[in-house]
């Protein structure tokens, strides 16, 4: 119904309410705008209480342990002093090393393999790529981790039995790579795929109508030209590999003795080992009654924590750096 | 020479797509033969009914399903509103200002972070900062720092995907922002949003290391707790395939192996009907929406 405006006191009374309506409208809509903000700002909150809870329970054991031996040492028992009156040792080069040779040989046998489905996705089959195989390693990726590790434990361990030094298991950096790698191989190709499409058309044209053969436009100018999303890709697979728990835990052994390379080759690949998550999963029932040992488990939870932002300083470079060639 | 470039053409496309079949059958397989191992235990009735037993045979997952759930409801009740906030801000408010983008990647390393940090973090602030001991209410706030990310990413996305012209249409009419988002973009992007809740819902089936060390009670034993408080511990079904391998006797339990064949079987099938379930309910909204 539209009012017609009365005159002289109803006009007034009509325009003060107007007024009151606007004025709780705009209230309302300020502090929508603030709670939204803080809710993002919660993020910030977060990743701020992490650092100080990590540093703050890290802290006694960087007095006490000290960055040489924690960093330099492969002596490892942080629980000898449970009880017993005994002194814990925390030397952690065991399970940095076992971390870092476990992404190492995850990625070397993952990247390959994201690439080709990032190329057959964009590039030689992009009907069936989005029809089927983008869906399925979507779905994929939902698996839980854990179940991946659990596969590995009771499917692959008996195939690398076969191949490991007598009197063992199969576990160790091989199977955990193997694991980490099809848990991870998902998330590359992912943003690979994303870099491939987002490649100028005319590149590829370009390249096409100059005589290159299909494979020679993807090697020599589709892959170089995606390469600042592969490399995002990539470090955000090392990321989620070197975060990875309980996956790794179920096929690595979790012994804390640095595998001899040089007397075994490629063998020691066979051979039990650890990694920082596993060091760190294995302490989790002692965490209350172990102080000297959860304080090394929280130093290399910060270890994990420095590898995080590294990663996420260095894929914003590489896509900063890929906004400024645009 | 044109030969042999195309020789090398075909085989090194070849060698691509048979990369992708190799890696596709691998994953199929995984899945059947998780089905496979545990078909015998997903039909036994005592599977559902009874509990986890580290010291005799006949075990069940009742108690593991029942916080799964639990866990997964009451982190979702800190993970929706405030995921769906982050994301209507980074949609509909943030610019491109040194503020937002603190917040932006603020938002990212939270979703990198992994779990284990995420569980040793909980463990210090929700477990011994309170004075208290491991609990759901310990374990559901973990995982909203793992989910939260996440959730505010589809929120964004789902928002983001709207057209234009939805916003313009309702501020030119002279609603406030606050009204666009609530009576305009919002119902609009329902859809996506309900689909980008039960994503986020799925992950918490597969999360273990975080509720590990937050809310698990490593006492698998016959007695299982039901109760509705949220300072209670208890197991969920991913961390039990972990504590149950670990910790089981293999002399005293002779059917471990069979037990978490099940417990592996039933993770995989859940997460699958959460992550087709809400991407074929998306796809039913959308369609529904277009007939309307």
């Amino acid at each position: 119904m539209i009012r017609v405006p009365e005159p002289a006191t109803g006009s007034a009374v009509a325009a003060v309410a107007h007024r009151g309506l606007r004025r709780r409208t705009r209230i309302l809509d300020q502090l929508a705008h603030r709670a939204v903000a803080a809710a993002a700002a919660a993020n910030v909150l977060v990743v701020v209480l992490v650092v100080v809870f990590l540093a703050l329970r890290a802290a006694p054991g960087l007095k006490s342990i000290g960055l040489g031996t924690f960093f330099g040492s492969s002596n490892w028992d942080p629980d000898a002093g449970i009880g017993f009156g005994g002194v814990g040792a925390f030397g952690a080069l065991a399970p940095i090393l076992g971390s870092f040779a476990v992404v190492a040989f995850g990625l070397l046998l993952a990247v390959p393999f994201a690439t080709a489905v990032a190329v057959v996705l964009t590039e030689t089959n992009p009907r069936l790529g989005e029809r089927f195989i983008r869906p399925a390693v979507e779905v994929f990726v939902g698996i839980p981790s854990v179940v991946y590790g659990y596969v590995g434990f009771i499917a692959l361990l008996p195939l690398l039995r076969h191949l490991a030094p007598p009197g063992r298991d199969g576990s160790g950096v091989l199977a955990a790579a193997v694991v980490l790698a099809i848990m991870v191989i998902p998330t590359i190709a992912s943003i690979s795929a994303d870099g491939l499409a987002a490649v100028p058309p005319a590149l590829r044209e370009g390249s096409l109508a100059l005589g290159a053969t299909r494979w020679q436009t993807i090697w020599r100018v589709l892959l170089p030209a995606a390469r600042p999303a592969m490399v995002s890709g990539i470090v955000l697979g090392f990321a989620r590999a070197m975060g990875e728990a309980l996956a790794v835990a179920l096929v690595i052994g979790d012994v804390n003795v640095i595998p001899n390379v040089r007397a075994h080759g490629l063998q020691a690949l066979l051979e039990p080992f650890t990694t920082m998550t596993v060091t760190i999963t294995d302490g989790v029932d002692k965490l209350a009654i172990n102080p000297d040992g959860t304080a090394a488990r929280y130093m290399l939870a910060l270890v994990l924590l420095m590898l995080t932002f590294l990663s996420i300083v260095v894929v914003r470079l590489v896509s900063r750096r890929r906004e400024a060639r645009r | 020479m044109t030969r042999r470039l195309r020789t090398q053409d075909r085989i090194a496309i070849f060698t691509l797509r048979a990369m992708v079949a190799l890696l596709l059958a691998l994953l199929v397989w995984v899945v059947i033969f998780l089905a496979v191992q545990g078909w015998h235990e997903l039909g036994r009735l005592g599977f559902y009914t009874s509990s986890p037993n580290i010291s005799g045979p006949g075990s069940g997952v009742a108690p593991q399903l029942y916080n799964t759930l639990y866990v997964l409801v009451l982190s979702m009740l800190f993970t929706v509103p405030i995921g769906l906030a982050g994301g209507i801000y980074f949609a509909e408010y943030a610019g491109t200002g040194p503020l937002s983008n603190l917040l932006r990647r603020a938002s990212e390393t939270l979703a990198t972070l992994p779990s284990i940090v995420v569980g040793l973090f909980g463990y210090a602030l929700f477990v011994q900062a309170t004075h208290s001991h491991p609990s759901r209410l310990a374990a559901a706030l973990s995982l909203t720092v793992i989910n939260l990310p996440y959730m505010v990413r589809v929120s964004e996305d789902a928002l983001r995907a709207l057209p234009d012209g939805l916003r313009e249409g309702s501020l030119a009419l002279g609603a406030t922002r606050a009204q666009t988002i609530g009576r305009v973009l919002l119902p609009a992007a329902m859809p996506a949003l309900i689909t980008g809740v039960i994503l986020t819902a799925g992950r918490v089936f597969g999360e273990a290391a975080a509720i590990l060390f937050t809310g698990s009670n490593f006492s698998l034993t016959a007695h299982p707790n039901y109760s509705l408080n949220p300072l209670d511990s208890g197991d969920t079904l991913a961390v039990d395939l972990y504590v149950f391998r670990t910790q089981a006797e293999p002399s005293a339990v002779p059917d471990a192996r069979q037990y978490a064949d099940g417990v592996a079987a039933l993770l995989v099938i859940v997460v699958l009907v959460f992550n087709v379930g809400a991407r074929l309910l998306g796809r039913a909204a959308v369609r529904r929406g277009r007939h309307a």
